[in-house]
């Protein structure tokens, strides 16, 4: 099982989402940054599933899925959608481009159960098979 | 000549004749039994010798006495006789043995009377009408200048001509009275209508006849045009409904009534012409002599606008939409005016509830903006403060430590601090419009308020500043707080919209008597169809995409309405990808 990156512009929610997913089991890398993650993939890390901050300064969360999606190596990854708001406007990602969604402020074991339910849809529901690679890095809160 | 003595009489006699002549001879029952022209195809008075010979002379020239005078050459003439098709010639008559010689002088008597009115006819050629002056022959003796051009005749080519042939259709009758339409050939042979009259001329005891041409027929076709047209127009605008459409006399009475002035007004055809226009004013706008200033406006400047209350004839009142403009004469003589008028009372209302609907709409759409953006932001900070304490109470319930409990603390203050700030935003928007809202205005040096807004984000250590405020002093009469708040403001969008490492800058300078403060960064800039939005609330660049930079979209609104307490002008440039420049001019206190 690889790792889960958390991508998502606040600190503080970055960090408990990471504890939480952390006591649950999972490893996990979180940065702010879109770009950033899109390296990590290019450089081979794909990760088991992506915890997603819909609106960041940057690449913002929609843009960030339409790339991801775009490439076959990675579009398969599953994704929990983290947001605010739910805009019916273009600024909303398609609903076949995310696996879940959570609202905030959103209740930490209902995160944690969401992308565990992602991952077992993935695993099993989904034909399962992904890579299991070893974690290529864990990071916390600086 | 070519007579010759003694005259052989008999039908073998070869004689010579000329071709302008004819030696006739006559039985005693008066039937030409000779008619020698000069060879077998000329003709004397139209007619060939065939045609001439066998028939009574009385059946081929006219008039009878005319005729006479030739038989009895008591005279040699010339005499006016009529030959072939009525045509008229001069000839002299000379008795040869028992024949009788004629000659055709018609074009050498013409040639003659033309030099004898050739000095009195020259005035002609100034004439608009074309003039022939035509003899007694019927032969034109005189063409004025536009006789020549109108009937396509060369100089001098119109001397001789019978009349007959340029006005086929005039019965030789003279005189003419008064105009006639005839049908006029042209030399070559084309022909046009002119309006012809013929007036007699006697001159040094000649009598010759004047005919005047005129061609109407360019004139008619555009008369006969403007008559149809002004038929077809007067039946389109007597049917015109939607707009009262009519015409005053020059001292302003009503002189057409159109339906739509009817069903406008309420009056009807017969009731309102030769009323005088102010029939239509409300008393009060009659008293202050309006409809005779519309009048006069109108004289004086061709077209009078306006929309103003008219009266209808039950006495209730409309909006009217009124375009007057007076009619001229070709020489500029005022003939009239026409009124157009139009009921706009309800499409008035209609745009007044269209306003306000529309204002209604934006005011709710910026309402539930404002509840959209303001539940998002209001969200980020409680996920973290909540998120934390879900931490701290999954930990404690699985018995696994806390690291770093202090962090955790200040992490939801943080978080909690900001839902403040997010709060204190928002009543702060509202407070500042309200106008109503006390501001503590003293003097005091502008870079004061311009250097506290710097410290917190120079802390912050993510952009270098370059910051010029100038050596001199920049007082103005402001409220400290309030100004720091808008370069705060500014300054906090500098930052937002740039990238980390940029530089965002502050400039100050004295302009007259403004004191002008540049907040400029290199960031991505607002697309040129957004900048006229930038001031108003909850504003966000369609550049954005969902980036969210946070905030309320309160942050320029804001500001704007800080400078304008402080009677001063805030402005904003800025150039896609480039970057953006916002300007604050505030009045320089002079001390």
């Amino acid at each position: 099982m690889g790792p889960i990156y958390v991508l998502d512009d606040e600190p503080v929610i970055r960090y408990v989402i990471s504890e939480a997913l952390h006591d649950a089991g999972y490893i996990t890398r979180d940065t702010a940054c879109g770009a950033e993650v899109l390296r990590w993939l290019q450089e081979g890390k794909v990760p088991a599933a992506i915890v997603l901050d819909l609106l960041m300064p940057g690449m913002s969360g929609r843009e960030f899925l339409q790339r991801l999606r775009e490439n076959p190596a990675w579009a398969d990854t599953p994704v929990v959608l983290v947001t605010g708001a739910v805009y019916a406007d273009d600024t909303f990602p398609p609903e076949d481009s995310y696996q879940a969604l959570v609202l905030k402020p959103f209740d930490l074991r209902e995160l944690v159960c969401a992308v565990r339910n992602t991952l077992d849809d993935a695993c099993f529901g989904r034909g399962g098979g992904r890579g299991v690679r070893e974690p290529s890095g864990n990071s916390k809160i600086s | 000549m070519f007579a010759m003595e003694p005259l052989v009489l008999g039908r073998s006699f070869p004689i010579a004749v000329s071709k302008d002549s004819c030696l006739m001879l006559l039985s005693a029952a008066g039937v030409v039994e000779g008619w020698q022209t000069f060879d077998s195809n000329s003709t004397f008075l139209g007619y060939l010798p065939e045609d001439a010979e066998g028939w009574p002379l009385e059946t081929l020239v006219g008039p009878p006495q005319q005729r006479q005078k030739i038989i009895d050459h008591e005279s040699p003439g010339p005499f006016l006789v009529r030959g072939k098709g009525g045509t008229q010639y001069y000839v002299t008559a000379q008795r040869l043995g028992e024949g009788v010689l004629m000659r055709d002088v018609t074009r050498v008597t013409s040639e003659a009377e033309a030099d004898r009115v050739k000095a009195c006819c020259s005035v002609l050629d100034g004439a608009h009408d074309a003039v022939l002056v035509v003899n007694e022959a019927a032969r034109v003796v005189f063409g004025s200048l536009q006789a020549q051009r109108m009937l396509g005749f060369a100089k001098g080519d119109l001397l001789g001509q019978p009349i007959a042939g340029l006005l086929p259709e005039f019965a030789g009758d003279f005189p003419v009275n008064g105009p006639v339409p005839l049908r006029t050939v042209r030399q070559d042979g084309s022909s046009f209508i002119a309006e012809t009259r013929v007036t007699r001329w006697e001159h040094q005891a000649v009598t010759f006849w004047i005919v005047w041409l005129r061609d109407r027929s360019a004139e008619v076709s555009v008369r006969g045009a403007e008559r149809q047209m002004e038929r077809g127009f007067r039946a389109l605008i007597g049917g015109v409904e939607e707009y009262a459409i009519f015409t005053l006399t020059p001292d302003g009475r009503v002189a057409t009534w159109n339906l739509g002035a009817q069903r406008i007004s309420g009056y009807r055809a017969a009731e309102v012409i030769g009323q005088h226009v102010a029939l239509l004013y409300p008393s009060e706008a009659r008293l202050a002599n309006r409809p005779e200033q519309a009048l006069e406006a109108a004289k004086r400047d061709g077209l009078f606008l306006e929309e103003a209350e008219r009266l209808r004839k039950d006495g209730s009142r409309f909006l009217a939409n009124v375009a007057l403009t007076a009619v001229r004469g070709r020489r500029g003589e005022l003939r009239g005016f026409t009124k157009v008028t139009r009921d706009v009372t309800a499409l008035r209302q209609e745009a007044q509830q269209g306003n306000e609907r529309s204002a209604a709409a934006e005011r709710e759409q910026i309402r539930r903006r404002f509840v959209q953006i303001a539940a998002h932001e209001f969200r980020n900070p409680m996920a973290g403060v909540k998120g934390t304490l879900g931490l701290v109470r999954d930990r404690i319930a699985s018995g696994r430590p806390i690291r770093s409990p202090e962090d955790l603390l200040d992490m939801m203050e943080r978080e909690v601090n900001r839902l403040a700030e997010l709060a204190d935003g928002i009543l702060d928007a509202f407070h500042t419009e309200d106008p109503s809202c006390p501001f503590d205005l003293v003097p005091y040096d502008l870079r004061e308020a311009v250097q506290a807004a710097l410290g917190p984000f120079k802390a912050a250590g993510t952009r270098s500043f370059a910051v010029d405020l100038g050596k001199d002093p920049a007082p103005v009469n402001g409220d400290v707080e309030r100004l720091a708040q808008v370069f705060r403001n500014l300054l906090s969008n500098a930052v937002k919209y740039s990238s980390p490492g940029s530089t965002v800058g502050v400039r100050l300078r004295r302009e007259q008597a403004c004191l002008r403060v540049t907040v400029w960064d290199h960031g991505i800039g607002i697309p040129a169809q957004d900048l006229p939005l930038v001031f108003k609330d909850f504003f966000r660049a369609s550049n954005l995409k969902g980036r969210d930079p946070g905030g309320m979209g309160l942050g320029l609104q804001l500001c704007r309405h800080i400078v304008d307490r402080h009677l001063g002008r805030i402005w904003l440039e800025s150039v896609e990808n480039l970057g953006t420049r916002v300007h604050v001019s505030l009045p320089r206190l002079e001390v």
